[in-house]
């Protein structure tokens, strides 16, 4: 199926490119005041009272504190472009770009794309049949069980499963995502070890993700079954498993793919959380000790790159909506 | 299946038709206890604004002693109730005021007041900007102007205003750091006035916000007949088991938390030093054992039914308010209006949610109030998105157009016919924003980004558990309970959320 290329689609792409690089610009933009109108100097955390004047004056200059705000605006962009986004304060000096990339990023990453997969699979298999078998046992069932994993607080399914199966049972490590101060002899050993330590915020993160997705492909399934095309499929008498997944599902499957990537924050918010309780050395618990360190190019690096995550997601939502929607021209 | 649902269908049909007049007493109960409630929350709000309105004023701009603030205070809400009284009396006898001219004048009153108050509470440049949007925007001397002069004056006079604001904010210091304009249009009111000698006047804000007092029966009204649809809702409501339970345990909660001080068996900071008191297990003086401080987890957790409930019904109503302005208006409006909302909506949508509440909440402080803001700033943009497209397409149907016929005005048309239609919507994003702003709360709350010291939330005593070794020692009495309590408060919402979508929702209840 190749992309429809009629003159208003092409004028829609643009169109979609120019508006996500205003919404990514005003994101930098909007990165660079927030961390500038807030109370408080951010010289005060890594400036400490018996320090000689000249080294002070030394360190402001290093991080262009003593500029005015146009000026430091103008370097931040242009260093931005350059790939720099300035230096940690608290990891030793590090380069931002190192902390999030270094190993944390892959972490989070491995972490969000195994238990998203799951949570896709089983939510979207599960909506099917649920919305199939309308007001059946199944579906009741299966409805209250995903409302249940929908409305429990992340962080305490995670203290739970620390609670029962790490500290009663010993089944998965307690924090981390290796052993500490083991040799691995290969890397299989290496890959066992870390998904033995993934165990835990796994199930967590699927739990928490799966709910919603069940919800909305059970909806919008419920949504298909209304429309005419499956009253012709079935007055065509094809088989129900034919109709379910190659009518309803596939026409159902449209509206998640834009809500997965509206709800990217929503995502991450909840992959803090359960790096927080299971120590997953992660982007999120990066953030939540940034904020306490009060490590400002850390907190700026993380936060641009989860806010330009959303945007492109966004972008790819809605290139894919009109790849895969015959009906959408523009 | 299917033959099931028809029949009950049947005898729903049946007996709304037979039992009209003479309705059971749930839905008697129902419809009459739901006016007293939205009554008495509509009341409470009213007055809890006046307070904080007051004190603002009082010990903020004027300098005052407390206890002179305070007796101040009380007085502005001892009058704005004896105003509603009055009015009350007033509405009664239909008086000329509310008979003919619909509390016209009042209303005006009110916004006025408002309007001064952005001119005390922000700056004179977004003063002036609302004072145009609100009075000058289609002025009674521009009846007989083209639409293109009027577009132009518009245009010249805001954007005029607006470029000199923005290069004061820009040229006066603080953003290059060089003062090239004296700052007028930046600076508020108050801050001129203060100590000038002029600050009394201040005052006048309040006068006009205590006419919004003399409009709460119209108010009262509009709820008496907002009855009707509850009623026609509830009589659908009734048959949807997992609503009723939502609601039983949602009422189970609320009355938790109302009657708190009666079933907690010690005061939330009731602590202890003796040894023995610190870190116990289950007894019979301590239901769920006791802290680390010796304080009762029992007591505790009752009393955090207060925090979580207030807080994620007040970041829902805020957060559904904002989203239900920004959608109208952009929906409504339609054009430049529109593009630029929605971009601001897009990017409010593109932010991490929760590093930006941790980072707010770090540096701005962490009080409750400031946990309820950042919750309903960042939670308004599902809400504006489909009212906005709920109101566009309410706009091309044909009430919009006769009311237009009619001589009606945008606002009049926007408040009196869009938005009673999109009110379901308004209500289940309501339900839906309760969920959200609970479960934020208490993942905020559990990673200590909230007053974690006073009166506790379920979330801060989970954040003291998971602190103090509850999950080392298998204290489960202390982790199991408040997260439960979450949980089945969250629940109770998601299920009536999704019963009242089955109810309001037609597609979803199928084909029959």
């Amino acid at each position: 199926m190749a992309l429809r290329t009629t003159v208003g689609t092409r004028r829609y792409i643009v169109n979609r490119v120019v508006q996500t690089l205003i919404i990514w610009f005003l994101i930098v933009t909007l990165n660079f005041i927030i961390f500038r109108i807030m109370p408080g100097d951010p010289r005060a955390s890594i400036i400490e009272q018996g320090m000689p004047p000249e080294l002070r004056q030394a360190i402001v200059e290093r991080f262009g504190l003593d500029k005015t705000l146009l000026e430091q605006y103008v370097l931040y962009i242009v260093a931005l472009f350059q790939g720099d986004m300035g230096f940690s304060f608290s990891h030793f000096t590090e380069p931002v770009w190192e902390t999030i990339f270094g190993f944390r990023f892959t972490n989070t990453f491995v972490l969000m794309g195994a238990s998203m997969l799951v949570a896709i699979i089983i939510g979207m298999v599960m909506g099917v049949v649920a919305a199939a078998r309308r007001g059946s046992k199944i579906d009741t069932g299966s409805t209250v069980v995903f409302l249940v994993a929908y409305s429990m607080p992340v962080f305490w399914i995670g203290l739970l499963i620390l609670l029962y199966l790490g500290f009663n049972f010993g089944l998965i490590p307690l924090a981390g995502t290796i052993t500490r101060g083991v040799e691995h002899a290969n890397f299989i050993e290496y890959a066992a070890d870390y998904l033995h330590h993934m165990i835990g915020p796994w199930i967590v993160l699927t739990l928490s993700f799966i709910g919603g997705f069940y919800l909305i492909m059970r909806d919008s399934v419920l949504d298909v079954f209304t429309q005419d095309y499956i009253l012709a499929a079935e007055a065509k008498g094809l088989k129900e498993r034919t109709i379910l997944y190659g009518h309803a599902m596939r026409n159902a499957m449209l509206p998640m793919i834009s809500v997965i990537a509206v709800n990217m924050p929503f995502l991450i918010s909840g992959a803090t959380m359960t790096e927080f309780v299971f120590s997953w050395s992660g982007l999120g618990l990066l953030t939540y000790d940034s904020v306490l360190a009060a490590d400002y190019p850390v907190l700026q690096g993380v936060f641009l790159f989860l806010a330009t995550i959303t945007v492109i997601s966004n972008f790819i939502a809605d290139m894919l909506y009109l790849r895969l929607d015959p009906r959408i021209t523009y | 299946m299917a033959e099931q649902s028809t029949i009950m269908n049947q005898q729903t049909e049946d007996y709304s038709l037979d039992e009209q007049k003479k309705r059971p007493w749930h839905v008697k109960l129902v419809s009459y206890g739901s006016f007293i409630l939205l009554s008495l929350v509509l009341l409470i709000f009213i007055d809890l604004v006046t307070g904080a309105l007051g004190t603002s004023i009082t010990i903020g701009i004027l300098e005052m002693e407390t206890a002179e603030s305070e007796s101040i205070v009380l007085f502005m809400r001892v009058s704005g109730m004896i105003l509603l009284g009055l009015s009350l009396i007033v509405g009664r006898f239909r008086f000329a005021v509310y008979e003919r001219r619909n509390g016209r004048m009042l209303q005006d009153l009110l916004v006025i007041g408002i309007l001064l108050g952005v001119f005390f509470a922000v700056n004179l440049g977004i003063g002036i900007l609302a004072v145009f949007f609100v009075f000058f925007w289609d002025p009674k001397f521009a009846e007989q102007w083209q639409d293109r002069t009027l577009k132009i004056y518009r245009f010249v006079i805001s954007g005029s205003v607006l470029i000199w604001f923005s290069l004061e904010a820009f040229l006066s210091e603080g953003w290059i750091g060089t003062t090239l304009l004296p700052r007028v249009l930046t600076r508020s009111l108050s801050d001129i006035m203060m100590g000038s000698g002029w600050e009394p006047l201040t005052f006048c804000v309040v006068v006009l916000i205590m006419t919004s007092y003399l409009l709460l029966p119209k108010a009262f009204y509009a709820l008496w007949g907002f009855r009707k649809n509850i009623e026609s809702f509830w009589r659908e409501f009734v048959y949807e088991p997992m609503g009723l339970v939502g609601l039983f345990v949602i009422g189970a909660i609320v009355l938790i938390a109302v009657f708190a001080p009666f079933i907690a068996t010690h005061h939330w900071g009731e602590g202890s030093w003796v040894l023995e008191d610190l870190l116990a297990p289950p007894s019979a003086e301590h239901w769920m054992g006791t802290n680390h401080n010796g304080q009762d987890i029992f007591s505790r957790i009752v009393y955090g039914a207060q925090i979580s409930l207030l807080v994620g019904f007040l970041a829902a109503i805020i957060a559904v308010a904002i989203g239900t302005t920004v959608g109208l208006i952009s929906g409504y409006f339609g054009g430049f209006t529109d593009t630029i909302l929605m971009r601001i909506t897009d990017l409010f949508l593109s932010l991490p949610t929760l590093p930006l509440m941790m980072i707010m909440l770090a540096l701005f402080g962490r009080g409750l109030q400031n946990v309820i803001i950042v919750i309903a700033i960042l939670g308004w943009t599902g809400t504006a998105r489909m009212v906005r497209s709920e109101a566009l397409s309410l706009r091309e149907r044909p009430l919009t157009e006769a009311a237009h016929a009619l001589g009606a005005n945008d606002l009049y048309i926007l408040f009196r016919h869009i938005f009673p239609n999109t009110l379901p919507l308004v209500l289940a994003n309501m339900i839906l924003g309760v969920v959200n702003a609970i479960l934020s709360e208490a993942g905020i709350a559990f990673l200590g980004f909230v007053d974690i010291h006073g009166q506790p939330s379920w979330g801060i005593i989970l954040h003291w558990a998971s602190n103090n070794g509850a999950l080392l020692n298998n204290m489960w009495w202390w982790i199991v309970p408040p997260g439960l309590l979450i949980m089945l408060t969250a629940l109770g919402f998601v299920f009536v959320s999704h019963a009242a979508d089955k109810v309001v929702n037609p597609r979803l209840r199928g084909r029959r």
